[in-house]
């Protein structure tokens, strides 16, 4: 797992699962606005193959950027940022190339404007300072582009008012994109804090009843066999040899209800106890989970939660139950591994909606996941680092 | 981990920082405007053109105002004076002879685009999408009559109604594309609590567990192994007492965790804190559950005893069990106070144990010995350790019985 950044995408996987469609209107939105563009200021072009490289350029941004929006590729990293921004940027560059010295109109200049939309569409998924940054870095090659511009545009004015006029359009979306990122990380963070005092208060309220619910289990135990064989002990006020046999047979079968409760990991608590259809059904855990090594226990807080959420939407679906589940866990050395197999009753489509939140949390949490489905099978690898 | 937004709170989170993002730009574009009007001001200081600043400045003040405050009313002045002001614009760069720009010129566009992004405020989708269309016929109107007024000839302006236009779709779009996480929320909040409950449960039962450990199961080993064929009388009141006990009290109840600050202070200024909190120094995750404010019932040797014990047990987790994370519980009884480390990592067999887990028969047994303790160990390979060391609280005589396990 890698660090959290402070990004739409990373703080709400689940819910910014549907926001891919936002990226690619808008990098659809820029190309179509260059080519009116391109179109309109045709007059102006003295160099075609600049100017359809530009083109190009900023169309190979949009395919990257397109890419790195992809649920099943996320996060999109500093990275993609970098590439969709630099290429963008090389398309300015070829634009003013393409026009050099018969530039006429600013407005009719697609690049800085192209390049803020794209970060716009780069909003939800990087951090407010990473694009108000490089925006800030872009807005200096955009003023030296506009600089060498200058003379031969047709409008008169001073070098600085040109700049100004070339370089606001692409700021002002870049700062935009950033405060968008900005107001919505915060207000995660900001949820988050008090969701958890919440969960805190919620956690203390239910403790006594957990305590005096696993006492009771406790004490069931001992009813049935300690407290017959003391009460008997105490009242004859001797031992014999037949009261330790017994004692001895008492203490190994309490032992070994003992040892496989605390030995129970979490995994197979949850199959038990929470799990598919939300029944106990002790001994379940052993058929749906195959863990020989117990790298169950491995998995961090955020892990186990992402699969409890998983197994939440398992229950949800009507006529899915626990023996169409199966997980199994392994080490290759290297990393623990995971493999969910489910056989899901419904359509791809279908299947894709409920789900895509759910793998998006835990492609956020794990090392590396894939996700696939064919018809009736769903199947998630997942592998995450030992502890 | 971050369980993102709940959906209730999610489209007006987005809503907000749309409404904040519009601001940006409008604050940009108004600046730019400044800046522009100012490089052509000192371009040709025979124009007069301080009066498209001196326009530009009311705006960004209701800018601000209707920013902070979401005010509608707010909103509908900065509408008002923005299309006052943009009309004042643009006629200050028409009055100039010859004219500086023509009718649709970028720098034109600049106090225009500021008026389109006014949605800032609205909550909604048709609200917003409404004040954004109000704020771009404000903008179209008053250039309209400033160009009516200088005699100009009226030209579209392409990169207002971009503007415009980009403004209105990142809208729609955005909040098409909220709808699909509306179910999820409420599942992953209620796996993150079941997860909480889970680990929750599972601490008790391994506390549980070792409790029946010290007590049925010892009484049981006693009887099994015992030579004589009367009852021990030691033993006999040990089995009523913990019977008692097991049967009739609330003996796991955790108390509610209440934030006393004097107990915070005692707790912190303890040796014990001073052992947590070195281990955690050293990388470990350490979990601390239980009355600490138990801990002010020891005298000063034996609680330095004991945090060195416990020193010494955190140290053996990180450089043994394999994993970076531990429990210490602290509880108490009337005779005497104990404090349990808890790993759930590779576990060992005293048989087996590496040469330095030396480490914990002298620096922990042997320590809480002198101080007239007692040190537990369960263990099994690949199942944890849990280590209970058990010293006598200030109230009881130091005689308690020093369990030899």
């Amino acid at each position: 797992m890698t660090d959290v950044e402070r990004t739409r995408q990373q703080l709400d996987p689940a819910g910014s699962t549907g926001i891919a469609p936002v990226a690619i209107v808008l990098a659809l939105g820029a190309l179509l606005y260059a080519l009116v563009m391109t179109a309109r200021g045709q007059s102006e072009i003295s160099n075609p193959g600049f100017a359809g490289l530009a083109l190009a350029l900023l169309a190979l941004a949009g395919i990257i950027m397109i890419a790195g929006a992809r649920v099943d590729r996320a996060p999109l990293g500093a990275r993609t940022h970098a590439a969709v921004h630099a290429v963008t940027v090389l398309a300015i560059v070829s634009e003013a190339l393409g026009q050099a010295g018969t530039n006429a109109y600013i407005r009719n200049d697609w690049g800085p404007i192209a390049l803020g939309i794209m970060l716009v569409g780069l909003g939800p998924y990087r951090p407010a300072k990473e694009i108000a940054g490089a925006g800030m870095v872009s807005a200096v090659v955009i003023a030296v582009v506009t600089y060498f511009e200058v003379p031969s545009l047709v409008t008169s004015g001073p070098a600085l008012a040109f700049v100004a006029v070339a370089v606001t359009p692409m700021l002002a979306l870049a700062l935009s994109a950033a405060m968008f990122s900005h107001g919505v990380v915060a207000s995660i963070e900001r949820w988050k804090t008090r969701a958890q005092a919440a969960s805190m208060s919620l956690v203390s309220e239910l403790r006594e009843g957990i305590a005096r619910s696993v006492q009771q289990d406790r004490v069931t135990i001992l009813n049935r066999d300690v407290l017959p064989f003391f009460t008997e002990v105490l009242a004859r006020d001797t031992i014999t040899d037949e009261d330790r046999d017994r004692g001895r047979m008492i203490a190994d079968s309490i032992r070994q209800v003992m040892v496989a409760e605390v030995d129970r990991s979490w995994l197979e608590s949850l199959v038990e106890l929470s799990g598919v259809e939300r029944t106990n059904r002790p001994g379940a855990a052993r058929v749906v989970v195959d863990d020989p090594d117990r790298v169950a226990t491995a998995m961090t807080v955020a892990q186990r939660t992402a699969i409890r959420a998983l197994f939440v939407a398992f229950s949800s679906i009507p006529g899915l139950t626990r023996n169409h589940v199966r997980i199994v866990l392994g080490d290759d050395g290297a990393r623990h591994q995971g493999l969910i197999t489910a056989q899901l009753p419904s359509t791809d489509y279908a299947m894709r909606s409920t789900f895509a939140p759910f793998l998006a949390v835990m492609r956020a949490v794990f090392t590396s996941l894939e996700a696939d489905f064919v018809h009736p099978e769903l199947a998630i690898r997942f592998t995450y680092e030992h502890c | 981990m971050s369980l993102g937004l709940p959906s209730h709170r999610a489209s007006r989170t987005v809503s907000r920082s749309f409404g904040r993002s519009l601001n940006a730009v409008a604050y940009t574009t108004l600046l730019a405007a400044l800046v522009t009007t100012a490089a052509f001001q000192f371009s040709r200081a025979s124009a007069v053109l301080w009066p498209a600043m001196v326009a530009i400045t009311p705006v960004l003040l209701l800018l601000y105002l209707s920013a902070r405050t979401r005010d509608t009313l707010y909103s509908i002045a900065y509408l008002v004076i923005g299309a006052a002001s943009t009309f004042w614009f643009v006629v200050t760069f028409y009055s100039q002879s010859p004219p500086i720009l023509e009718s649709d010129a970028l720098a034109l566009a600049l106090p225009k685009i500021a008026l389109v992004m006014v949605g800032g405020s609205a909550p909604h989708i048709v609200p917003r999408l409404a004040w954004c269309t109000a704020g771009y016929l404000a903008a179209e109107f008053s250039t309209g009559a400033a160009f009516l007024v200088t005699g100009q000839r009226w030209q579209f302006d392409v990169t207002t109604f971009l503007a415009y236009a980009a403004t209105s779709t990142i809208f729609i779009v955005g909040s098409l594309s909220r709808r699909s996480s509306r179910r999820t929320q409420p599942m992953l909040h209620r796996a993150a609590r079941d997860e909480q409950l889970g680990e929750m449960r599972h601490r008790m039962e391994v506390k549980a567990a070792s409790l029946l450990h010290d007590t049925v199961l010892s009484h049981l080993a006693a009887i099994a192994g015992s030579a004589d064929d009367v009852l021990d009388s030691h033993l006999r009141r040990q089995i009523e007492r913990d019977l008692e006990i097991l049967i009739g009290e609330e003996w796991l109840t955790e108390p509610e965790p209440r934030i006393d600050r004097d107990v915070l202070q005692r707790w912190e200024r303890s040796p014990l804190f001073a052992a947590i909190s070195e281990a955690r120094m050293l990388g470990l995750e350490v979990e601390c559950t239980g009355d600490m404010d138990v801990l002010s019932r020891l005298d000063q040797q034996t609680a330095v005893s004991l945090g060195l014990a416990v020193t010494q047990c955190l140290v053996n987790v990180l450089r043994h069990s394999g994993i970076t994370n531990a429990e210490v519980a602290v509880f108490d009884s009337e005779t005497d106070v104990s404090v349990m480390v808890i790993d759930a990592g590779r576990g060992f067999t005293e048989a087996e144990a590496a040469p330095d887990r030396l480490g914990i028969r002298q620096s922990v047994r042997q320590r809480i010995q002198e101080v007239g303790g007692a040190v537990q160990i369960w263990s099994t390979p690949g199942r944890g350790t849990s280590i209970m060391i058990r010293v006598p609280a200030l109230t009881s005589d130091r005689s308690s019985e020093v369990d030899a396990s």
